[in-house]
């Protein structure tokens, strides 16, 4: 029978219906019911599954069935890991399982398609950025925005200017009830907290600390960290705002401790404990004919801000540690739990160039192409700094990296060329599956293209141009399930944001 | 007739054929051993009617039955996420499977009808054998499927899925 265009009358199910009909009682694929057809296509893998759905419409809304789709990711993804499917437990029913597939599938390959935003032209200073549940919340010193893809581009959602003196210098965002909380850290030591809702921020509270210059900044309703370049680290305690519209005007210090030794790189966070809540700095010292090490100083509070224990733990520890332990570096009751020497490598030579901590996972990227990935136990008993693995993968220095608690992390190369997916749960429980994958864009093509069009530029300069757009020269890099973002600086100092959406 | 074993039941298929089989290959189907269970020994002196399934393709399902009879009976029932998927068949199920396509989709339906999992599933990895390593057209000449989709739709899904393709 020769094969007939689409028809007039309606598709799907009523063609198959007719097709029936004219074959008479011959038995054809499409007599069998959906649930045996089901049963069939269970049973092939999940590139034959995309390709069926292209034969027909009934046979492709069985492809794209959700319970196939589940069976399909948890072979593929959860089972292979032996590990109880926790990832299933989200939303019940409404997620999209061929979604999911098709996102783990290009994380695990490294494919993404680039998107290219450009966030402030000069003469803005830089820009620090952070990538939440798909929203990009990004600040330079003409204000606060959000970003978040509509409809496969990603577009300006909300703008809110910033009218303070100084600049911004650091960046924590958290949850809370589907709002995301943005604390902002300053130069001058001040910090604000805004709630960005329904494409809208607003200011929530603000306090003008006299710690100094802001390095980093954590938050936990309703406590707040920040710690400083002159060394000093706060915890604040927020007071519930009296209406949703006022200011929060009662804030307290809960903690305020001055350090001996300035720490950078360092990360902050505060999580919530069963007990309360746990404020924790992860930061690189060097420690005189040792090199650099990894410290590791953790604050457990009451619900109610009370300081109920300090301890420290490093990747390295000597008699001295007990010695300078003993002597209350932060005039607190202070435990101390050593950790296994590092073993493949006592020590490094030069600084880790940053550090993310998102417990139980510790990194820190180095400039000799590697990175170091520390498993950190927090218990009752114990602080304790886990033997470090050494991350091979880069070509290049490495300049940022991130890591989140589920153990996946993102990190880039100084010279911004090569951006790598770890996943650290295979590397620390010494799973033999390859440790990193880097990221390649689906369609660098169309990032030429936008180059070309915003600098309206002949092809003849496609290649040069291009070339410049890539050499950006400072480097940060975020991500959340759909996408990572890299941060960068053109030559021409307009400060580029670089999308790698996986959906 | 001698044993308990090898008491004989009557099928009469849907084209109104009488057939004889022993109770314990009969018994692989579900919906036959629930219906013995019910007749009790009524089920030996009558006929059971197979409404849904002709002659051909009952003895078809027999000739499968009485080769598997021996073997363990299926274990779990609810194995739909079961850890992998293979689609390997045994080699004697191949042979058996080498059919028309009619037939081959007569017998997936009598198995489930009859509700003999093992046979569905040897049934159904037979189809998706057949789908594997085919493109969208193949499939379709294959299976006499009639393509409702417009090439611009076609074309539209084939970008859209093109993420699995190395």
């Amino acid at each position: 029978m020769p094969k007939r265009r689409r028809s007039d009358e309606d598709v799907g199910e009523d063609c198959a219906r007719a097709k029936r009909s004219r074959t008479g009682s011959r038995r054809n694929l499409l007599d069998i019911s959906d649930e045996i057809l089901l049963r069939i296509l269970s049973y092939l893998p999940p590139r034959e599954l995309l390709r069926t759905e292209c034969v027909s419409r009934r046979m492709r809304a069985l492809a794209a069935d959700g319970g196939i789709w589940k069976t399909k990711y948890l072979d593929t993804f959860t089972r292979p890991r032996l590990r109880a499917p926790t990832v299933v437990a989200i939303n019940g029913e409404s997620v999209d399982w061929k979604s999911r597939f098709k996102t783990k599938t290009n994380w695990s390959n490294g494919k993404a398609k680039l998107h290219e935003l450009e966030v402030a032209r000069p003469p803005a200073g830089p820009v620090i950025a952070k990538v939440h549940n798909g929203v990009i919340i990004t600040v330079d010193p003409s204000g606060l925005r959000a970003w978040s893809s509509k409809q496969g581009t990603r577009t300006l959602r909300a703008h809110f200017p910033l009218d303070a003196t100084s600049a911004a210098t650091c960046l924590s965002t958290e949850n809370v009830d589907g709002q995301v909380r943005v604390l902002l850290g300053f130069e001058d030591g001040s910090w604000l907290v805004y709630g960005y809702e329904r494409d809208r921020f607003e200011l929530h509270c603000s306090h003008l600390s006299a710690d100094g210059p802001l390095l980093a900044v954590s938050l936990s309703h309703p406590f707040a960290m920040t710690v400083s370049r002159t060394k000093f680290l706060s915890i604040y305690h927020l007071a519930t705002r009296d209406s949703p519209t006022s200011c929060c005007k009662d804030i307290s210090t809960v903690a305020r401790f001055q350090s001996d030794a300035s720490f950078s790189p360092i990360s902050v966070s505060l999580r919530r404990a069963p007990s309360g809540i746990i404020a924790a700095v992860a930061y690189a010292f060097e420690r005189l004919h040792s090199g650099w090490c990894m410290g590791l100083q953790e604050i457990r509070l009451s619900g109610t801000g009370r300081i109920l224990e300090s301890r420290l733990a490093s990747s390295l520890e000597t008699a001295l540690d007990r010695e300078s332990v003993r002597q209350n570096k932060w005039n607190m009751t202070t435990r101390f739990t050593s950790s296994m020497p590092l073993a493949v490598h006592p020590q490094t030579r030069s600084p880790p160039t940053s550090l993310s901590y998102e417990h139980p996972y510790l990194i820190g990227t180095l400039a000799d192409n590697t990175m170091m990935s520390f498993l950190v136990t927090s218990n009752h008993d114990r602080l304790e700094i886990g033997p470090g693995r050494r991350l091979w993968g880069h070509t290049s220095a490495v300049s940022g990296a991130e890591v989140n608690n589920r153990g996946k992390a993102v990190s880039i190369s100084s010279r911004g060329d090569e951006v790598r997916v770890w996943e650290l749960e295979h590397v620390m429980t010494g799973f033999p599956a390859k440790t990193s994958t880097r990221i390649r864009a689906v369609d660098a093509l169309s990032s030429i293209a936008a180059a070309l069009a915003r600098r309206g530029s002949g092809l003849g300069l496609a290649l040069p141009e291009m070339k410049r757009e890539l050499e950006l020269n400072r480097r940060w890099v975020g991500f959340d399930e759909q996408q990572v973002a890299v941060l960068g600086e053109t030559a021409d100092h307009t400060q580029v944001m670089a999308l790698y959406d996986f959906t | 007739m001698s044993s308990e074993n090898s008491k004989k039941l009557m099928l009469q298929s849907s084209d109104g054929e009488d057939i004889t089989v022993d109770r314990d290959v009969a018994e692989k189907s579900v919906l036959i051993k629930n219906m013995v269970g019910d007749l009790g020994e009524d089920a030996m002196e009558e006929a059971i009617p197979i409404p849904n399934v002709n002659a051909a393709v009952l003895k078809k399902v027999i000739e499968w039955c009485t080769h598997h009879k021996n073997d363990p009976p299926a274990s779990n029932e609810d194995d739909s996420d079961s850890r992998k998927k293979t689609t390997d068949i045994e080699e004697w199920d191949q042979k058996f499977m080498q059919v028309d396509q009619e037939m081959l989709f007569e017998i997936i339906l009598a198995a489930n009808y009859l509700d003999i999992k093992a046979l569905l599933d040897v049934g159904c990895k037979t189809v998706a054998n057949m789908i594997k390593g085919k493109s969208p057209e193949e499939i379709r000449k294959t299976f006499n499927i009639q393509n409702d989709f417009t090439p611009e739709e076609e074309d539209q899904i084939r970008r859209e899925n093109e993420w699995a393709e190395e």
